[in-house]
């Protein structure tokens, strides 16, 4: 409703503004009744078919002022003395004389467009100075309350903290192994002697993600075996995954290149080549694991480990997303396998999660901001308003976008701080943060809900990482004892995501045991049926 | 009076938004909204008068004496009272039924010579 108004009264203004092209006598006489009768007209359209309609009545308004104003202005100057005369003056002639007198209309329609466009540009930079005035301080007030740091400040530390870095050593021999092994990384700038940087590996086709991603659905430790095409490539590959893991195992940390100060051109992780290279080592340990294999297994799994902790470590949002894509592979894997070490319970943790995933979203709302204010980055507005914000004349109002989005980044992470999702879903959240925003704001358009969505597909993750925590504390304490029997009492594990939800098992007659998860929030049960079934049960070893 | 004197037919043919308006005020006074509303539902939306032509004619009409404001208001605690009525003069009358029975001898001639029996006929083929 409040925008049909909003048409309403801007379409009253600008019809009010019309009419003034008609002579001053004739406007003080009826220039009251043509406004009323208009937004009458305007209202009924409105309330009839909404704004849609209002456009044909505007094509008709602007003929219809067209028309009388050429009549009476040359009605004024040629005097008509019978009514027979006058009353030739309608629609049809008015557009004839609209014909004759098309120069001296198109000066004035001219010298009115030039006057509309200045007058336009003039409101925008008000309107932007305005609300800049009004928001500015507040808005870095309240991001300094949040983050300890102002915008400014922020950002300058980030720079500081990640500095423009090139790739490593062991980056560039990781990426001739995966070469080698049909898995291209599309980052610019990489030729792979001679081969297009677009070009689509052998191992596309095989899509071992969505092989390993079916096992770990699975409640089950049962592991299928792996279609032929995936187990032959295993094996003519071999050796170039064993140099891999052996080249992971003894080098640094692989690391690609960072820039943050290149804003949304910033370099970042392509999903697609660690989505690839990272199902291929979770297919090698689901395979180890099947044909017990432990210790090949665990190889495999700490190079996984090592090449996905290079993303975390990264600054951008996208690289913790990614990293967070590659977590479900590696704890989808993990549930299958025997003799973890203790240390994967502390890896695959919730607390640091959040921490880097935190941490990353106010970096990412920082850029967004800048890559608004400093760079000619393409705008995401609509319509006429998008070309003048483009424009040199619209620096004021990209400013001002650029404080909306730090204002309304800061009320996402603010929300996500402030809720309690065991309670409210982030879908909800996300929705009452919509609707208190403005509709006037520009900053909304920027992506904030992301880091709500962001935050729920964290949470889901960390369910899943609850409860393969909870299968390798059942495994840890069943290979402890010696009758290698389920053990009847586990460590207790509440929930670290709700204080309610509580993890529990049950050993079964046929000597099973069963683990699930109870009292979760309803929105994350229900994201389970598509996903990693909340129970999952183990067998009693033979 | 002035316009008793004068004679209707000098000011035939009406246009055809002045005959719509004429017509609209045959019946009863009514602002210039209402005309406008009133034409449209006549005509099935075919004519539709904006507000610029309207006010045009509505001044030229009371120039010329085919109506006048009414001081009269229908109900003013239901209505906008900065709305002016408008109504029919006696000359106005006598123009519209001058127009009306002009256009009837014309459907006359055309039914004469068949062409509206002949319209028909295609029509119905068509």
């Amino acid at each position: 409703m409040a925008l049909l108004e909003k048409i309403l009264t801007s379409s009253e203004r600008v019809y009010r503004c019309l009419v003034k092209i008609h002579p001053k006598e004739f406007r003080a006489e009826y220039e009251h009744e043509m406004v009323q009768n208009f937004r009458d007209l305007c209202r009924e359209q409105l309330d009839r078919a909404g704004s849609t309609r209002v456009l044909g009545l505007w094509s008709q308004t602007v003929l219809d002022l067209a028309a009388s104003a050429a009549i009476e202005h040359l009605r004024r100057k040629k005097p008509m003395n019978t009514l027979d005369q006058d009353l030739r003056w309608d629609l049809r002639y008015g557009v004839q004389m609209f014909c004759k007198h098309f120069l001296w209309l198109l000066k004035y329609t001219s010298l009115a467009l030039i006057g509309g466009a200045v007058a336009i540009i003039l409101a925008a930079w008000i309107w932007s100075g305005v609300r800049i005035w009004q928001k500015e301080k507040p808005v870095q007030q309240a991001w300094a309350e949040m983050t300890g740091k102002t915008p400014d400040a922020y950002f300058h530390a980030a720079l500081q903290q990640f500095p423009r870095s090139g790739m490593n050593e062991t980056a560039r021999q990781l990426e001739e192994l995966t070469t080698r092994l049909g898995i291209l990384n599309p980052m610019p700038n990489r030729l792979y002697g001679g081969q297009r940087k677009n070009f689509v590996g052998p191992f596309d086709t095989l899509d071992a993600p969505t092989y390993v991603v079916s096992q770990s659905h699975k409640p089950t430790d049962d592991i299928d075996e792996a279609p032929a095409k995936l187990q032959d490539y295993l094996k003519n590959h071999r050796a170039d995954l064993d140099v891999l893991y052996s080249l992971v195992q003894r080098s640094d940390m692989p690391r690609w290149e960072t820039d943050i100060a290149l804003l949304s051109r910033a370099p970042a992780p392509a999903l697609f080549y660690h989505r690839q290279l990272q199902g291929l080592i979770a297919l090698d340990i689901l395979e180890g694991t099947r044909k017990g294999e432990t210790a090949a297994a665990q190889v495999a799994l700490e190079a996984s480990w090592k090449i996905n902790q290079s993303l975390r470590e990264r600054p951008e949002f996208l690289s913790q997303m990614v990293a967070l894509s590659v977590l479900d592979l590696q704890t989808g894997a993990l549930r299958k396998m025997e003799h973890v070490p203790d240390i994967w319970q502390k890896r695959i943790g919730l607390a640091a999660w959040q921490e880097s995933f935190w941490r990353a979203m106010e970096l990412d709302a920082m850029v967004n901001s800048r890559d608004m204010t400093d760079t000619d980055a393409p705008v995401r507005s609509t319509s006429w308003f998008d070309l003048l914000v483009k424009s040199p004349f619209g620096r004021p109002v990209r400013r001002l976008v650029g404080i909306e989005i730090v204002e309304a980044s800061h009320e996402a992470l603010a929300a996500i701080r402030t809720n309690n999702f065991c309670v409210l879903s982030p879908h909800s959240a996300v929705e009452q943060l919509a609707g208190s925003r403005s509709t006037w704001s520009l900053g909304t358009q920027y992506g904030y809900t992301n880091y709500l969505r962001a935050w729920s597909a964290l949470l889901e993750a960390m369910t899943r990482v609850e409860l393969t925590t909870k299968i390798l504390q059942a495994k840890e304490a069943r290979n402890s004892v010696a009758t290698r029997d389920w053990p009847e009492q586990l460590k207790e594990m509440n929930s670290l995501l709700c204080p309610e939800a509580k993890w529990v098992h049950e050993i079964t007659p046929d000597g099973s045991i069963k683990l699930q998860c109870l009292n979760l929030p309803e929105w994350l049960r229900k994201g389970f049926p598509q996903s990693v079934p909340l129970t999952y049960s183990l067998r009693a070893k033979s | 009076m002035r316009q008793a004197k004068r004679d209707p037919e000098e000011l035939l043919p009406l246009s055809l938004s002045v005959f719509h308006i004429l017509v609209s005020l045959a019946d009863q006074e009514r602002h210039g909204y209402g005309i406008m509303k009133e034409t449209s539902a006549r005509t099935d939306g075919k004519v539709r008068l904006g507000p610029g032509i309207l006010y045009g004619n509505i001044k030229r009409l009371i120039e010329d004496g085919l109506i006048e404001t009414s001081q009269e208001r229908p109900d003013p605690e239901l209505d906008d009272e900065r709305r002016r009525y408008y109504r029919l003069t006696q000359f106005g009358q006598r123009v519209v039924v001058a127009e009306t029975r002009r256009l009837a001898n014309l459907i006359g001639m055309a039914r004469s010579k068949r062409l509206l029996r002949d319209l028909k006929f295609a029509g119905s083929r068509g």
